[in-house]
């Protein structure tokens, strides 16, 4: 099935996976020989200052982007080596998005947002599915809604339920707290957890914030296109500490080199 | 500011580019039209001025008629005014010549070849410019000299025997020269000359023997021209014209001049609807980019800008933008219009291009057409701009855009303003009413649109059921000003081309329903359509009388038709050659008095307008002759086939230009055999090669390939309108891609295909040129219905609309949504997911 071996099934992998941005002498080497496996049913984040690759990554995960070197994979699907049609019809079924700007569709209401992956793809929307959805991220009232007249936070919340309807097997996270003022933030953070532990959703969020790490079941930190290193079941402190450690290994490297 | 305008226009080209075409093309319009008027009016001065520069004076007698000199027919002057004029001092010599249009050579194909000049008769003098290359000058009345370009045309040679048609009927003659006018082939370029000896001229061409149609006058060494002049024409009292060579120049060129005067009207014609078209497309593409640089200019004015320099920011743009297009389109304009000019007038019978002079009109008209339209259409959009908040710099989103509700008020007031004034002036008969309240029902439109455009475009909702056309639907309806002014623009052309094709498919309705109704004649014997310059055909009476003996036909009525003087006012009089065969011909039915060979018929219309009844008198002038007084013997119901000022023959045979019938009518025995008669008829007229004969439906298809060719031109103007409105979507559709790039990045990511983001913005722009087509078709045809029964006393009586046609301008509009939508959505499908989901 792969050329690792893993007891928990893992919902998206990348193995050895290199991407490297420009040519010659402005060459930036944004992966470099990343393996990461993200276990089905999880929460995880990932970390890492500014241009440490982290975004990059999930991109690639997602099928958004091709790497170099390496391999992608999504469940046991291979992305490597796929069509632009392939990867399209990839994301439509097997991936969610949740964006940093929301993203929604002006012209359509709330409901219309949630269900646009489904009318995409032309399939059918399970309703029992979707009333659980809506109840858990407390849209119901606000179904008519165009996007000009919810909160941020409610706009965000209904990119979640649009993430959510599809079951992918894997969800995206990018900074999606990063437009939200602190209570939002918490009230989103807290369903995606909610997500996870409930309908045993798998999910992969790129953040800054040690707060919204600390929602993770697991989290890996980036730097320089590698991951340097990984905490399980953090809390905000433990995230905090490990950063500070970072920078400090960094800024030795920096000196002695 | 200066330096930060200049960096923002290049930052846009091709939004620039966009608008700038839109101006170069109206421009280049309008100056090749002014470029192509005026090179073809001093290439024709010059050709003309050289052909009668030899002459120094010149007397013809004044047109009853009066009217232009240069096409009316000539009116004989006898001896006695030669010596009157030879008599007054300073005068050299005097001398009598016939010159005179109408005399028609049949080439060997049977046909009088084809000119766009005129076909003279003259009568043959030495000195009076022509020289013989070849043979003698004719001396007996069978013999004609014809100029060099008719021989080269006909491939006559001096010894052919050759049919001509003159006033009198097809005559045998022998060339006998072949004659040059000073190195040229032709006196004028085009020209067809035939030289008659004196008698015969005067009797053929004046159909007045011992008479002349004009005095050449030579001047005696050191008098005078203009003393001469005078005196000649004190001495000579009213009723004559004395001109110089070139007032006779500049007169004789008239006509010649109109054949092309068409095509400049056509050109100026597209240049209006350009400039009308473009007046939106540069107002929206100034809003867009106002729109654009909201943040922009947000910030400019944070910083510190005040309202006045950020819209003199964007009219400086508009400025700079609209003077360099003008310098392209006129430069352009004065290439197509001297191309053009050549392309009119080359050929072997065209005139000789005049060299090139700077148009200082076309300058001027191109430059106000150009930088004043751009301004003026910038002014609201730069308005708009001042009033941008400096906080919108620190906005994320763009405010949703609402129509105006003033706007729409003001609209929906002149909407119902404009059709009260239609009704009113329908009902009053005033066309300039209607005209006005066409006006106001447009600008009303163009006002209520943007309310429009939600509840329209959602009819169509059924239509489009996939996700990707449902939300470019809906994303048609986000900017309603915006989707207005675009739709507005595409509106414009179909609603002017539609008004025209409904005016003339009632007219040809009118015209199937005119003969299916009132003409009973089976054979119609005519020409085509006369051009401009040339005499009618003739048909030879003879022809008519053995075609009246044949044993199938009931009744023939010869027509003639020339305009002369009635109650001393500008009118037009007909005749016919056998009056008594009029009701057989036509639905004739008279309401008072009833058929007379020598008093004067009227349709109850006619009457109606000269306030004439049975009984009355009325004075008539013709071409020739003196002015008489006639009694009106009869009123006939209306029929649109024999309409007018019926005058009895034998006083038109004598003042027409002719005697003989220019069309005729042909009624056959019941039961007979329309195809043997109509060879029979054919064979008759073998001797009239200027006329055909034609049947009732071939009489309608006549009428409708004239239709047919203003249709063509119609149909070519709404292409011009068409072009300049794509670049209105185009325009509209790239800045809808810019502003929505956020969007299609997260349809990508969450699995919309390439091909459903290309769908998606196909269908917003062939939304947009839908609407805007079904706006133009149907006020297009509301306002061609109301000219119609604007124009109902004009004879257009039968409505019809062009329903093919409609169809047609709908799925044109269509076509060129897809069009319109190609770069766009080519764009927008490529658009780097990655970079699309960043972009704020």
């Amino acid at each position: 099935m792969s050329v690792l071996d893993a007891a928990q099934p893992a919902a998206a992998r990348a193995v050895d996976v290199w991407k490297v941005y420009g040519s010659g002498e402005t060459e930036v080497a944004a992966l470099r020989g990343i393996t990461l496996s993200v276990e089905a049913g999880k929460f995880t984040a990932i970390m890492g200052p500014s241009g440490s690759g982290k975004s990059t990554l999930m991109h690639c995960l997602a099928g958004l982007d091709t790497v170099d070197r390496g391999e992608l994979f999504v469940g046991d699907t291979t992305l490597t080596g796929m069509s632009d049609k392939q990867l399209t019809q990839l994301r439509r079924d097997r991936v969610g998005f949740i964006f940093q700007q929301f993203n929604l569709l002006p012209t359509l209401t709330a409901q219309e947002n949630i269900l646009l992956p489904l009318a995409i793809a032309g399939r059918k929307h399970d309703q029992e599915w979707f009333d659980r959805v809506v109840d858990t991220v407390g849209l119901r009232p606000r179904l008519g809604h165009r996007p000009s007249e919810l909160s941020g936070g409610q706009q965000q919340r209904v990119a979640c339920a649009r993430a959510l309807l599809s079951r992918p097997d894997v969800i995206f996270a990018d900074e999606p707290t990063g437009n939200l003022d602190s209570r939002s933030g918490a009230e989103v953070l807290s369903f995606l957890r909610a997500s996870v532990r409930e309908f045993n959703q798998t999910i992969v969020m790129v953040t800054h914030d040690p707060n919204a790490a600390s929602y993770a079941d697991r989290v890996v930190f980036l730097a320089d296109g590698n991951i340097v290193s990984e905490i399980n079941d953090p809390t905000e402190d433990v995230v905090l500490d490990t950063i500070k450690q970072l920078d400090a290994n960094a800024n030795r490297v920096m000196e002695t080199a | 500011m200066l330096r930060a305008t200049l960096k923002s226009l290049l930052g846009r080209k091709l939004r620039l580019a966009l608008s700038a075409i839109a101006i170069i093309l109206a421009v280049t319009f309008v100056s090749a039209a002014l470029v192509l008027q005026s090179t073809l009016n001093r290439s024709f001065d010059t050709a003309f001025n050289s052909a009668f520069e030899r002459i120094q004076l010149q007397v013809t007698a004044a047109s009853p008629l009066g009217g232009d000199p240069g096409t009316a027919p000539p009116v004989p002057l006898d001896d006695t005014v030669v010596a009157r004029t030879s008599g007054v001092s300073g005068v050299a010599s005097a001398r009598g010549e016939v010159r005179a249009n109408g005399a028609r050579i049949i080439g060997r194909d049977g046909r009088v070849p084809e000119t766009s000049g005129q076909r003279i008769g003259v009568s043959w003098a030495e000195g009076s410019g022509a020289t013989l290359t070849e043979g003698r000058a004719p001396a007996a009345p069978g013999e004609i000299v014809i100029n060099a370009g008719l021989a080269k045309e006909t491939g006559y040679r001096v010894g052919d025997a050759v049919g001509v048609l003159t006033m009198k009927p097809r005559q045998q003659f022998t060339v006998v020269g072949i004659a040059t006018y000073e190195g040229r082939d032709d006196l004028v370029n085009g020209e067809q000359t035939i030289s008659f000896a004196l008698p015969t001229a005067q009797e053929l061409m004046l159909g007045a023997p011992g008479a002349f149609s004009s005095i050449d006058v030579r001047l005696a060494p050191g008098a005078d021209t203009g003393k001469v002049k005078a005196d000649v024409r004190n001495a000579l009292g009213d009723g004559f014209l004395v001109r110089t060579g070139t007032e006779v120049a500049h007169d004789a060129s008239g006509p010649a001049r109109g054949t092309f005067t068409g095509i400049t009207y056509v050109l100026l014609g597209f240049a209006g609807v350009a400039v009308l078209v473009g007046v939106f497309l540069i107002a929206n593409a100034f809003s867009i980019v106002v729109a654009q640089r909201t943040k922009e200019l947000a910030l400019l004015r944070a910083i510190g800008a005040g309202r006045g320099q950020v819209r003199r920011s964007v009219l400086l743009e508009a400025l700079i933008v609209s003077f360099l297009s003008w310098i392209g389109g006129f430069a352009l304009g004065l290439l197509v219009g001297r191309l053009a000019a050549s392309a009119l007038a080359s050929g072997d019978d065209g005139v000789p291009i005049a060299g090139f002079q700077l148009p200082i009109a076309a300058l001027v008209v191109s430059f106000l057409v150009g930088v004043g339209v751009t301004l003026l259409s910038a002014l609201l959009p730069a308005a708009r701009a001042s009033r941008v908040a400096p906080v919108a710099a620190m906005r994320l989103t763009t405010q949703k855009e609402r129509p105006s509700k003033v706007n729409t008020i003001i609209g929906a007031v002149l909407l119902v303003a404009g059709a009260a004034v239609i009704g009113a002036g329908l009902a009053g008969d005033a066309i300039a009413a209607v005209g006005g309240g066409a006006l106001l029902t447009f600008v009303g439109v163009i006002l209520v649109t943007p309310v429009l455009i939600a509840p329209v475009i959602s009819l169509v909702g059924g239509l489009t059921r996939s996700v990707p056309a449902r939300l470019g639907r809906l994303n048609a309806t986000r900017h309603p000003r915006r989707t207005a002014l675009t739709a507005v623009s595409l509106m414009i052309g179909v609603m002017l081309v539609t008004i025209v094709s409904t005016v003339l498919s009632s007219l040809q309705s009118t015209a199937t329903h005119v003969v299916d109704a009132n003409l009973k004649a089976e054979l119609i014997v005519n020409s085509g359509a006369v051009s401009a310059g040339s005499v009618p055909p003739t048909i030879n009476p003879e022809s008519l009388r053995r075609m009246r003996e044949l044993p199938d036909v009931a009744a023939v009525a010869g027509y003639a038709f020339e305009p002369a003087k009635v109650n001393g006012k500008d009118d037009y009089v007909l005749s016919w050659d056998d009056v008594s065969a009029l009701t057989k011909i036509a639905s004739v039915q008279f309401v008072a008095g009833g058929l007379s060979t020598d008093k004067v018929l009227l349709n109850e219309g006619t009457a109606k307008r000269l306030d004439a009844k049975t009984g009355d008198q009325l004075t008539v002038q013709l071409g020739r002759g003196e002015e008489r007084t006639l009694e009106v013997g009869g009123v006939f119901g209306d029929t649109q086939v024999a309409d007018g000022i019926v005058l009895p023959w034998s006083f038109a045979s004598t003042g027409f230009r002719t005697d003989q019938p220019n069309q005729a009518y042909v009624k056959l025995r019941e039961g007979a055999p329309l195809t043997a008669t109509k060879s029979e008829v054919v064979a008759l007229l073998r001797d009239n090669p200027e006329v055909e004969v034609r049947t009732r439906s071939e009489l309608i298809d006549q009428a409708g390939s004239a239709i047919g060719l203003i249709v063509a031109v119609v149909q070519v103007l709404l292409a011009v309108a068409m072009i300049i409105a794509i670049l209105g979507v185009v325009n509209t559709l790239v800045l809808a891609v810019l502003e929505r790039t956020n969007e299609f990045g997260m349809l990508r990511a969450i699995g919309m295909y390439r091909g459903d983001v290309r769908r998606m913005i196909m269908v917003e722009s062939v939304v947009m040129s839908l609407f805007g087509a079904v706006l133009g078709v149907v006020l297009g045809a509301g306002l061609g219905l109301a000219l119609v029964q604007a124009l109902k006393s004009q004879g257009i009586n039968q409505m019809a609309l062009p329903w093919q046609l409609m169809l047609v301008y709908v799925v044109a509009a269509a076509v060129v949504g897809v069009l319109a939508a190609l770069a766009p959505a080519g764009r927008a499908a490529k658009l780097n997911i990655l970079a699309a989901v960043r972009h704020a």
